[in-house]
């Protein structure tokens, strides 16, 4: 009785204080959310009224199109142009709220369905990208920490020049190398799992150099810090200490990339969908920039910074899972 | 002092390329758009080392004469990008307590518009050219520095000097110009070394993408560009052109870490 009592009283307040602060934590971050999604419709809304020329011109196929004054009126009801600008901008945001997206100037279909199609692509593009991405640093990373100097020279040069190449470019020499001169894989993205190659590697090097070069950098201040002192003072050997110790501290700074690696992997799907023609989010983005195609764009960029608000939101939780100074600060 | 090898490699790198942008006839005396329609599609040979083009365009001299106009587009996005950056950095930092929270919240909407979003967005509203693409990226990259200049400012301000200035009664000009900006004027050299590189390449995928500079143009970006057509059968019209892309971002990303360390050690 006296021991469920001490438990009580010692455990209770602290877990339902630590509740608490998640509970005030996630009702904040929603907020946030929701704020940075409104602002980001607000500011597309806005910077798209600036384009010069007729949108119900645009709609019906550009300036060559000679439309009829009747066909333009047409368009602008259809589309409300004819409302104000506070009336459309309202409607706009009335039509978020309940995820209409509205219709494609181009493709006369709507935008949340033609961006439902393409997303799965890129998903899986971008989280097999980032999968093998992670691995390539991590293994530069403990390659150039543990191999002595020559590795450490050659794995920090590795990774500069990873990060330094454009997509375009090492998709063009992948692609020369292992279709052109080799034969081995696909050039365009066949469906299956040999056309997914070549997209993945272009888009995991660059990003395996950004994150090597942090991981590295993380595990050597790691490697110098006192409580890797204190690891080996309770007689831990070598592998444990950098294993246990080094590894999951050099993985903090790597999580606060993620954030920043999404935005790599966004622009870097629109290189890759394009020249390995595959369908996928990045390449209907650049269509519809092509193409002036409005409403598409609004929307592409409202879902990718939904899933980045997602991503960070998720990299916060991580954070807290991996480091226990932030559990106990916040 | 002494310099590794992969220090003295960028050094030379980074100078023959500076020689390339301000004197390119030293390098490559012929006319980069001098067309000679029967000398088209020859490989690297003795004498065209990089190959011709699709009109027997000399392929070296046109990436050497390119230089310049490549490095100036990555120099004047990252000279953008780093100016808003300072002004939002030292509204932020320096200014009072409700315009730091709002210069905040507007970098953190600027970064639910990741990577090349908000230039595509901007290339929407004002059209493809090198203009507009130039000012894209710039503009795509300042909430970063902005980030990372603000909590510099934020770091001189709290220092002791600081508040000694402000005992001995100094104007807040004054110690904006005196002690606040010669301390960041090192993170902006560090962050705008390896920031170019970066800026060289969003602004050549533009280019790739057909959104920038457009052939003709002896500009790596638009070579690559045109030499997408024929990739299977004449790969050096898009190899080489990449190749000083990322010999010039390698180079100066080494340049700007090894700034970084050493300004770290001493």
């Amino acid at each position: 009785m006296a021991g469920s009592l001490s438990v009580d009283l010692v455990g209770a307040p602290v877990r339902s204080a630590a509740r608490g602060r998640l509970v005030r934590w996630a009702l904040l971050r929603a907020g946030g959310v929701l704020f940075v999604l409104w602002a980001v419709a607000t500011v597309t809304f806005f910077a798209l009224q600036l384009i010069p020329g007729d949108p119900a011109e645009a709609i019906l196929g550009g300036p060559g199109s000679q439309a009829s004054a009747e066909a333009l009126a047409a368009a602008r009801a259809e589309y409300g142009l004819d409302q104000p600008m506070p009336v459309q901008y309202l409607a706009y945001l009335g039509r978020l709220a309940t995820g209409d997206l509205g219709t494609s100037y181009l493709l006369r279909d709507d935008v949340a369905s033609v961006i439902l199609d393409v997303l799965g692509p890129t998903l899986l593009l971008a989280g097999l990208s980032l999968l093998v991405a992670s691995l390539i640093a991590l293994g530069l990373a403990v390659w150039s920490t543990r191999g002595g100097r020559v590795a450490a020279g050659l794995g920090s040069l590795l990774e500069i020049v990873a990060a330094a190449v454009p997509h375009f470019w090492l998709a063009i020499s992948l692609i020369l190398l292992f279709s052109t001169t080799l034969g081995w894989l696909p050039p365009v993205s066949v469906p299956g799992g040999l056309g997914l190659v070549l997209p993945v590697l272009t888009l995991a090097i660059p990003l395996a150099g950004f994150l090597g070069q942090v991981m590295r950098e993380a595990l050597l201040d790691a490697l110098d810090s006192p409580f890797v002192l204190a690891a080996r003072a309770r007689g831990e050997g070598d592998a444990g200490v950098f294993w246990r110790h080094a590894l999951r501290h050099a993985a903090i700074p790597a999580i606060g990339l993620v954030g920043w690696a999404f935005g790599s992997l966004v622009s870097g799907a629109v290189v890759v969908e394009t020249i390995f023609a595959r369908p996928g989010l990045g390449r209907s983005l650049l269509s519809a920039v092509q193409g002036r195609d409005v409403p598409v764009v609004i929307g592409i960029v409202l879902v990718v910074a939904l899933a980045y608000m997602l991503v960070t939101t998720l990299t916060d939780l991580a954070d807290r899972a991996v480091d226990p100074r932030l559990r106990a600060r916040s | 002092m002494r310099l590794r090898a992969a220090e003295v490699v960028s050094l030379a790198v980074i100078a023959f390329l500076a020689v390339a942008a301000l004197a390119p006839f030293l390098l490559a005396p012929g006319d980069p758009l001098a067309i000679d329609p029967l000398d088209s599609f020859q490989s690297p040979s003795t004498a065209h080392v990089f190959g011709t083009d699709e009109s027997g365009r000399d392929i070296f001299t046109r990436v050497v004469h390119g230089t310049g106009a490549s490095l100036t587009i990555g120099l004047a996005a990252t000279a953008i990008g780093l100016g808003l950056a300072l002004v939002f950095g030292l509204l932020a930092g320096f200014g009072p307590r409700w315009l730091d929270f709002g210069t905040t919240r507007l970098l953190e909407v600027l970064f639910a518009f990741p990577g090349l979003l908000f230039a595509l967005l901007f290339i929407v509203v004002y059209g493809p050219g090198v203009v507009t693409s130039t000012i894209a990226v710039g503009l795509s990259t300042a909430p970063g520095y902005a980030r990372i200049i603000r909590s510099r400012v934020i770091q001189v301000r709290t220092s002791p000097y600081l508040e000694a200035s402000v005992v001995l009664g100094r104007s807040a000009r004054f110690r904006i110009a005196r002690h606040v900006l010669p301390n960041v004027a090192g993170s902006l050299f560090v962050l705008a070394t390896l920031g170019v590189g970066q800026s060289i390449v969003w602004a050549s995928s533009l280019s790739y993408l057909g959104l920038g500079a457009v052939p003709p143009a002896a500009e790596w970006g638009a070579m690559l560009s045109a030499g997408r057509t024929y990739i299977s059968s004449f790969w050096w019209m898009t190899f080489f052109p990449g190749l000083f892309i990322v010999l010039s971002a390698a180079a100066t990303t080494v340049l700007g870490r090894s700034i970084q360390q050493r300004g770290r050690e001493s």
